[in-house]
């Protein structure tokens, strides 16, 4: 027998070369069809999107900025923008009828964090008495505003007045106009003699509007209504900025004045980099400017809406953080997270900022136009005001007190209280400028009172309606509010508690004051363009999608926590 | 003056139960007039000055915070201050309001309240509290009943008392009406008087933390003279309790009040000297010239009657009239019968008084009155010294009182005149420094000593009071106008008087060197130169 000594089949070196042979056949074939296949499935012509002058690829420069439309969601995402709704005495009679007022999705927030509100607007015509309330605050403005500058005084016949306040009359003037109050004749006269002397102010420092006017006079004066200069609000200002929206985007007529108004001033200190806002006051040794953060929460992101509402950026501004919550009631409470101690501003929280940001914004992002009413698209503030609502009515119902708070003034020492939900560490606590603790003045404040008897259609605010609606004087306005403990109404007369009852009633009638703006371009955004007095002013450019301020959302509670 | 007191703290209190304590409401009390106090200065150590963060339109842009005697304290430019114990200021709270624009506040808590009077002191009132009703201070383990008196002007021994705390509580019968927490009063009556005294640190209590020398950036080590310490400083008198030092502090009222005081003393003074009523009398109804004439006319007649008694030996020593020294003064005019016949003068100077110079200011008939020796003194004290007539013969009426006066004073009451009159002298100086006066030429020094004897007789003061006046007045003269050489009649008084065997140097030196000890002596001098000793 012969033994095959050949190359055997069976042998393990062939059985290897074998396999990789095969491997790297079946590899390289894979690789083949794959490529192939990727060639075939995925071949498609490039694309050259061509960049349209003036559209959002055109990376035009500062020069041509100013002509681009401010973006906002109407323009963006094609929906149809807010209109203004007609005067109250031109509605129709089936006005409310025609309206999308009820919720489309249930409460909460949604996947772009705006939020649905599990409460109601309260929407329709004035009653009759509603009409006579903003008749007698009305009156207020009447009697009150200078003939020679056409400003009104913020207290009574105290001939002095902040930007905050004149933006109250505004709110007022806007509100009686569109309640039909008073008809275009008068509201066109108020309006223009009051702008024309806002353009003539002589501004702090050339900066910005100083922060006490004489209302007789327009001149700067200091806290003791001395001639002077104190410094500038940042609060102050962006709230006459809201108004100043409000004004140009209802009433485009008056946008030439407006706008050359704001022009004079100039922004570069009052909102750094990062979009913190900042005040001025003088340095009482040494006599020069001092910039200091100003603004807590709620009163700080309203102001921050007023800014961004004219195409600045204060991202950190808009921003809740730094806040903490206090349980009280069951309620998480937010408030500013930054200590008094520290920083020598108390920390209160009140009704105020949370009610103008509801009222006037619908609680919206500052570049949203379109949103519809029961959406929030600024959704954290309309949860935190709901809290702020809630908190105020467990107190009425477990406790008694009917409690509406908010900053007002008092008659008497010590003149101001911040009679608020929070301060300072202690729930409930009504405290004075200076940080005393002044039970005694606690009051149900009638703006705050009325504002969300607007914003919360409840039984807690029908009995604070019934409690605030008759509190008035006929010919001097409605008084300041109804002391806590019983001793009767606060007598005193304010431009703020009867601009934001007016504001509210107005609310009421036509829902967010704040409508679209219905123009292109912006003299505000197009002036000044062939010089540098734009970017040493720190004007903005009509802001883009990528500009906006962003949605954010927090932690919501869902059950009460005691 | 405990009556004034009582009129003030009562005029005090009416004022404060009237409505003009109510602040002026509405935004106008932040106009600048209102503002009284520069929030700046701190009250005490550690108090800062903060700033308001403000919403509105007005108010007061800054204040002052701090912590002193275990309270906290805040306050406003226009006085309005808030101490309690808690930091919040929202228990146990002594509240204090201004009338506006003013420095006239007041603390209250609950019933209490706590107003600041002219003087310094403070008075205490509480509501509902009626007569008989008990008072008592009640810590937590004791209870000190307290007079009803703390409710009048409080004594500085009470204040330090409800200073220390507690509480101070009001019982009818067994029964509490008011129980009010005294914590913060030893905070409060400072700074009420700090207020009061334009935030001048001298009204604050010697142990009280103030802050020395803050915001000298010099960093000088030593002071000018002309540099203001902070501290308390050291006063012309002494009173007792923080009242003293309020009276240096705030100028216009505590002169003012210093002043009253002194015409009140003046006043009770003279009711203490009844005896000097009908002295002061004759000297302001001096007889006319015409009555003087006949006066001497018939005194001497009856001295030559006298003469002719004596001659017949029909008088004894014992029986004739006392001296002129234990007269009174004052007969010199009214009663010249019983004066002109001082023994002891030699008939010729009586004659050479009638021959005096007819320069003098004395009509002739009122030096042809005096004796001679009195006559060279008066002389002295018109042409020397400068005084008035009137007044000269005043100081002569003092000095021929002087020694009978102070033997009938007991040494107790002589003791309390002497301390009464000196502080009265001394404020009267200090016044008269103060005031414009104190600068007047050395030609018009004999006006004021004028005034201020008229001032003395006025108020009929005691003869130490006068004794020491005189002392003062003449010191003051001889160092202002002792000539070099003085004319012989002069020169022989004082050589005989004072040191016989010194010049007219010698005299500047033994006046100057008066002390209010050597009083008597210079007592003695003008005795022993009305009683004709030389």
């Amino acid at each position: 027998m012969t033994k095959n000594r050949g190359t055997s089949k069976k042998s393990w070196r062939f059985g290897a070369l074998v396999f990789l042979t095969v491997g790297t056949v079946l590899a390289g074939s894979a690789w083949s069809v794959s490529t192939t296949a990727r060639d075939v499935f995925l071949f498609r012509e490039a694309e050259e999107i061509p960049i349209i002058a003036g559209g959002n690829m055109d990376r035009i420069p500062a020069l041509m900025r100013g002509n681009r439309p401010a973006a906002t969601t109407s323009l963006i995402d094609k929906t149809p923008a807010r209109k203004k709704p007609p005067r109250m005495c031109e509605m129709p009679e089936d006005y409310f009828e025609t309206l999308d007022l009820e919720p489309q999705r249930n409460p909460g927030y949604d996947k772009r964090n705006a939020y649905v509100r599990k409460f109601r607007d309260r929407r329709g015509f004035l009653t009759e008495r509603e009409m006579t309330a903003a008749r007698v605050a009305w009156k207020y403005f009447e009697l009150f505003t200078q003939e020679d500058t056409g400003m009104a005084n913020a207290v009574g016949n105290f001939p002095s007045t902040t930007l905050w306040d004149t933006a109250s009359y505004i709110a007022g003037l806007v509100a009686a106009y569109e309640l039909c109050i008073i008809e275009k004749p008068e509201f066109d006269k108020r309006i223009m003699k009051l702008l024309t002397t806002v353009k003539g102010l002589s501004l702090f420092r050339k900066e910005m509007p100083n922060k006490v006017y004489h209302t007789k006079t327009g001149s700067k004066v200091d806290y003791t209504n001395k001639p002077g200069e104190i410094g500038f609000s940042a609060l102050d200002i962006g709230r006459y900025l809201v108004w100043m929206r409000i004004l140009k985007n209802r009433y485009p007529y008056l946008g030439n004045t407006i706008d050359s108004t704001l022009l004079k001033w100039d922004y570069s200190n009052i909102m750094d980099s990062e979009g913190v806002m900042f005040g001025a006051f003088v340095d009482k040794e040494t006599g020069e400017t001092v910039y200091a953060q100003e603004g807590r929460l709620g009163y700080e992101e309203y102001a921050a809406k007023g800014f961004a509402l004219w195409g600045f950026q204060p991202r950190l501004a808009h921003r809740a953080e730094p806040f903490l919550t206090a349980s009280i009631f069951g309620v998480q409470v937010p408030y500013d997270g930054r200590d008094p101690r520290v920083f020598h501003s108390q920390n209160y929280v009140v009704t105020e900022s949370y009610l103008q940001d509801g009222l006037e914004l619908g609680w919206n992002m500052p570049h949203d136009d379109s949103s519809p009413e029961w959406l929030h698209t600024d959704g954290w503030r309309a949860e935190f005001a709901d809290r702020i609502y809630q908190v105020q009515e467990n107190r009425w119902r477990q406790t008694g007190f009917m409690t509406a708070r908010s900053e007002h003034n008092v008659k008497g020492p010590p003149y101001f209280t911040y009679d608020t939900i929070f301060s300072d560490g202690y729930p409930w606590n009504t405290v004075t400028p200076r940080g005393d603790y002044v039970p005694d003045h606690a009051a149900v404040s009638a703006k705050a009172a009325i504002g969300l008897w607007a914003l919360w259609d409840t039984d807690y605010t029908d009995t604070l309606y019934d409690a605030i609606i008759e509190l008035y004087d006929p010919e001097r306005g409605m008084f300041e509010g109804l002391y806590e403990r019983g001793q009767g109404r606060v007598e005193i007369f304010t431009a703020n508690n009867n601009g934001i009852i007016l504001t509210s009633l107005l609310h009421k009638v036509q829902g967010t004051i704040l409508t679209s703006f219905a123009g292109e371009t912006e003299v505000w955004f197009t002036a000044f363009r062939d010089q540098d007095i734009r970017v040493k002013r720190n004007m903005p450019d009509p802001p883009t999608k990528t500009d906006w301020l962003p949605a954010l959302r927090h932690s919501v509670q869902t059950e009460a926590e005691f | 003056m405990k009556n004034s007191l009582f009129i003030t703290a009562a005029v005090m209190a009416l004022g404060f139960a009237t409505p003009v304590w109510s602040q002026a409401e509405g935004p106008a009390a932040f106009t600048s007039e209102n503002a009284i106090l520069d929030t700046g200065i701190p009250f005490a150590i550690g108090a800062r000055e903060a700033q308001q963060n403000l919403r509105g339109s007005f108010g007061w842009s800054t204040f002052q915070e701090g912590l002193v005697e275990g309270v906290y304290f805040r306050f406003d430019p226009d006085g309005y201050a808030r101490f309690s114990p808690s930091p919040r200021l929202d228990t146990d709270v002594f509240e204090v309001i201004c009338r506006p624009r003013t420095y006239s506040c007041m603390a209250r808590k609950d019933n209490l309240s706590v107003i600041p009077l002219n003087n310094g002191k403070i008075q205490l009132k509480l509501e509902d509290v009626r007569p008989g009703d008990s008072l008592f201070l009640a810590d937590a383990s004791s209870e000190l009943q307290l007079p009803e008196r703390i409710l009048q002007p409080l004594e500085f021994q009470f204040e330090t008392l409800l200073s220390a705390g507690g509480n101070l509580i009001v019982r009818r019968g067994d029964k509490e009406i008011v129980k009010t927490s005294l914590s913060g009063f030893g905070a409060v009556v400072p700074y009420l008087r700090w207020i009061t005294a334009r935030q001048d640190y001298t009204v604050l209590p010697r142990n009280w933390p103030v802050p020395n020398a803050q915001g000298s950036a010099d960093g000088a080590i030593t002071n000018a003279t002309g540099w203001a310490s902070p501290m308390p400083q050291p006063q012309a008198i002494q009173q007792v309790g923080p009242g003293a030092q309020y009276a240096a502090a705030t100028p216009n009222n505590g002169l003012d009040q210093v002043k009253d005081d002194l015409q009140e003393l003046k006043s009770l003074l003279a009711e203490r000297s009844n005896n000097n009523d009908t002295a002061v009398a004759a000297v302001a109804a001096a007889p006319s010239p015409q009555d003087r004439t006949a006066q001497l006319e018939t005194a001497i007649s009856q001295l030559m009657a006298e003469v002719k008694m004596l001659r017949q030996g029909s008088v004894t020593p014992e029986n004739a009239p006392t001296t002129a020294a234990a007269a009174p003064a004052t007969r010199l005019w009214s009663d010249p019968v019983q004066i002109v016949p001082a023994v002891n003068k030699p008939a010729d100077q009586a004659q050479a008084a009638a021959a005096a110079p007819p320069d003098l200011t004395l009509s002739e008939p009122m030096a042809a009155q005096a004796l001679p020796s009195e006559v060279d003194h008066l002389n002295y004290l018109i042409n020397e010294m400068g005084l008035a007539p009137k007044t000269a013969m005043i100081l002569m009426q003092i000095v021929g009182n002087d020694a009978s006066d102070t033997a009938k004073i007991d040494p107790i009451e002589r003791s309390y005149h002497d301390s009464l009159a000196m502080t009265i002298l001394n404020e009267l100086e200090r016044d008269l420094a103060a005031s414009p006066a104190a600068e007047v030429s050395v030609d018009n020094q004999p006006l004021m000593h004028e005034k201020k004897m008229a001032a003395s007789s006025d108020g009929q003061a005691s003869s130490a009071e006068q004794g020491q006046l005189v002392q003062q007045l003449s010191s003051e003269n001889i160092m202002i106008d002792a000539p070099p050489n003085m004319d012989a009649p002069i020169q022989d008084t004082t050589m005989v008087n004072v040191k016989p065997e010194s010049t007219g140097p010698a005299v500047s030196d033994a006046k100057v060197d008066l002390s209010r000890d050597e009083y008597q002596p210079l007592t003695a001098y003008f005795k022993s130169v009305i009683e004709g000793d030389n």
